[in-house]
């Protein structure tokens, strides 16, 4: 009897750790830990168990990018007749897997995972803002079948998920400290295919740009996932702007715990919205431009931007929590209308609530129109030109 | 610099090799500062072939503590011949390795490369190397499946019809013993302008005494540059024929002589036939490739000639003698 925890970021060990400290993780049964990178470059990226006190809630750690050397864990496709051998062998680290706790059930690992222990039921504990909103892919019934929980990081204390098949339940965080510097996170834009190399230098250079007007210094701390090329470009792009932003290899959250800055700034970042949550005024710079660019309307990285854009942009001000939580349901509506019927009336009430400038900023007409939602008295909303140049070509599987 | 702990000769130099590489190289060096435990034993030789987006500054500016790292800097670029041999005249560890500015190794490869030195006593190590496209990867392996003995440079060679150690050329996947740099073995050919790395790879089977091929945690490379060589048509693409030329010369003498040059026709054919597949007008390329096989002994020229795919031997049509035996 194994549980085996499945995570592929520091932020998701330390949701894991959390929950096992609240008792929320099975009891009992060894717990191994199997940690992937799936960084372009696994081999320069930073470690994920960097977080080690996290360590303690595991007998054991697998490291799935070892064990697949030299390939990328993202190349993992094991075919249906490997499956029964790959458990068989991974029996020796892995024995009778009961439960698989996972960060993302739409993750490629994820399914193959699922796929290998086709016998474990599955909690899903996820440590980012996109637990807020619809499924990324389709999950066939026999997989959500088989989900025993859905949990959350309590990002946004009060906001309440919607859109997956049963109601995520936050997992309450940790007391931190109270929030000095201004601290940007950055995103891993360019991995999660929304932009190109240089639109993710363009878009950290205005996070830097508004950071530097509160007349501190810049603390720049990348996405673990960014290359030190991209960082370096990143800080060449801010000095040649007549910025100093000095970059952290250290992890955001243990930053932001420790050096208390007087602003967090992100486009869309968990990070950004776990410090706010954890008392550090945070502001989101740039969201509402990815967003009006963002192509499909469903892709997978909406939920996160709509929602750091919608609580902690600056002009105007932010939405109130409730706001949040009706933009959050007509979104994820739109953006998934089949999977997700029973918003259908909450969506309709919550667009017929937003002015016209936010529903220009966080719909689209077109998806409006197709559902039967769009205003008729109303002048055609603004069309938003499509640009290209910027962005990378599709959504990462 | 001095007040470090006293500056104690490297066990291992690394040749970094870089022109215009800014994009590419920081996540190069970071491979590099994760290759020894002792990693104040480990000298890296970055040379910057006269750069203009600043990779130099990048380099010298990079975060790489322990490391004994010197930045040559070549004013205009000089090849990538010339700029690994300057930096291997600075070189001053007991063993030599070479990582181009776009390729990485994973976390203590040259440590395993070097213990496997160590307890073989050869000359040079060969490994498994691994394209990268993105995420997705290939591997390609040293085509050796004795693993981990001291085997003859010279065996290694053959067979003709089928890939073998000489078809392996990257030097980035292998470490070499400083011993050969004294014999001039390690030093690139800067007459060539292209397949210098064949071109020394097949030196070092023709007259290093010993090698083995070993297994190490992985030296990575990008496919798929606009930079790289294999794509860019330009008057480097003769280059091959120069070093097959000098390799034609260097195997006459030799007691497998016919069946060496057995081995360098075919390569050239299939190199010749690759390129023309892409520029199948290429006149300079065909009268080059043609004067070449025109100087290999005609006997062998047509022994290989008449194992060519009917397909193959239509591409070079233009390329080989007419045979009394042919169709």
């Amino acid at each position: 009897m194994t549980v085996v925890c499945a995570v592929s970021s520091a932020a998701g060990l330390r949701l894991l750790a959390t929950a096992a400290r609240a008792g929320l993780l099975p009891t009992g049964s060894p717990r191994v830990l199997l940690t992937w990178n799936d960084a372009v470059i696994p081999e320069v990226a930073a470690d994920i168990t960097c977080a080690e006190p996290a360590l303690v809630h595991f007998d054991e750690v697998v490291d799935l990018n070892s064990l697949l050397a030299p390939y990328h864990p993202d190349q993992w496709r094991p075919g249906d007749s490997e499956l029964p051998m790959l458990r068989r062998l991974l029996a020796d680290h892995l024995p009778a897997v009961t439960e698989l706790v996972v960060s993302n059930l739409d993750h490629p690992i994820t399914r193959t995972l699922a796929r290998v222990f086709d016998a474990a039921s599955i909690s899903v504990f996820n440590p980012s803002l996109s637990a807020f909103g619809p499924a990324s892919y389709r999950r066939p019934a026999v997989l959500v079948e088989r989900v025993s929980g859905f949990w959350h990081a309590d990002l946004v204390p009060g906001l309440r998920a919607v859109g997956q098949n049963s109601r995520p339940v936050a997992v309450p965080s940790p007391p931190a400290n109270a929030p000095a510097p201004v601290l940007v996170v950055g995103s891993d834009f360019v991995g999660s295919g929304l932009l190109t190399a240089a639109g993710e230098v363009e878009t950290h250079l205005l996070m830097i740009q508004v950071a530097s007007r509160e007349g501190a210094p810049v603390l720049f701390c990348p996405d673990p996932k960014t290359p030190p090329a991209q960082r370096w470009l990143i800080r060449r792009a801010s000095a040649e702007a007549g910025i100093e932003a000095v970059i952290s290899q250290d992890d955001p959250d243990q930053l932001a715990a420790t050096l208390r800055p007087r602003l967090v700034v992100g486009c869309g970042a968990s990070a950004l919205l776990r410090m706010h949550a954890s008392g550090a005024p945070a502001m989101s710079v740039g969201a509402d431009v990815l967003l009006a660019k963002m192509s499909p309307f469903h892709h997978p990285g909406r939920i996160a931007l709509t929602i750091a854009d919608a609580m902690l942009r600056a002009d105007p001000a932010g939405m109130d929590l409730a706001a949040t939580q009706r933009l959050l349901e007509a979104v994820t509506y739109l953006m998934r209308p089949e999977w997700a019927p029973q918003l259908r009336d909450a969506a309709e009430a919550a667009v017929a609530e937003l002015s016209q400038d936010d529903q220009v900023r966080y719909l689209r007409r077109l998806r409006l129109e197709a559902v039967g939602m769009a205003r008729p008295e109303e002048p055609p909303a603004k069309t938003v030109p499509r640009v290209t140049s910027l962005f990378g070509s599709r959504p990462k599987r | 610099m001095s007040g470090r702990v006293a500056a104690r000769d490297p066990q291992v130099s690394v040749i970094v090799p870089g022109y215009n590489a800014a994009q590419l190289v920081a996540d190069t060096m970071a491979s590099i500062g994760r290759q020894l435990s002792e990693v104040e034993r480990l000298e890296v030789i970055y040379v910057d072939d006269g750069s203009t987006d600043g990779s130099a500054e990048l380099v010298a500016s990079l975060p790489l503590p322990g490391v004994q790292l010197t930045v040559l800097r070549n004013r205009r670029p000089t090849g990538v011949s010339a700029a690994r041999n300057r930096g291997l005249a600075q070189a001053r560890g007991e063993f030599i390795a070479f990582c181009d500015a776009d390729d990485w190794f994973a976390p203590g490869h040259l440590g395993t490369l070097v213990s496997e030195i160590e307890r073989l006593d050869c000359d040079f190590v060969r490994t498994d190397l691994v394209q990268a496209f993105g995420s997705e990867r290939t591997l390609i392996r040293a085509p050796q499946w004795r693993r981990g003995q001291v085997l003859a440079p010279k065996d290694s060679i053959l067979p003709v019809a089928a890939n073998s150690m000489v078809d392996h050329p990257s030097v980035s996947a292998g470490l070499y013993r400083r011993a050969l740099l004294d014999q001039g073995l390690l030093r690139f050919d800067e007459s060539l302008a292209s397949a210098e790395d064949r071109h020394l790879i097949w030196r070092l089977h023709l007259e290093a005494n010993s090698y083995a091929v070993v297994d190490a945690p992985g030296v990575f490379y990008r496919r798929g540059l606009v930079s790289s060589l294999t794509q860019v048509l330009d008057s480097r693409r003769l280059g091959y024929l120069a070093a097959f030329d000098d390799l034609r010369r260097r195997v006459a003498t030799q007691q497998q002589g016919s069946l060496f040059a057995a081995k360098l026709i075919q390569t050239v054919l299939a190199l010749t036939a690759q390129h023309l597949a892409r520029t199948p007008d290429d006149a300079a390329l065909v009268a080059g490739a043609r004067a070449l096989v025109r100087r290999f002994p005609q006997d062998v020229v047509e022994h290989c000639a008449s194992r060519l795919d009917d397909k193959r031997a239509k591409a070079l049509a233009l390329v080989l003698p007419r045979f009394g035996t042919q169709r």
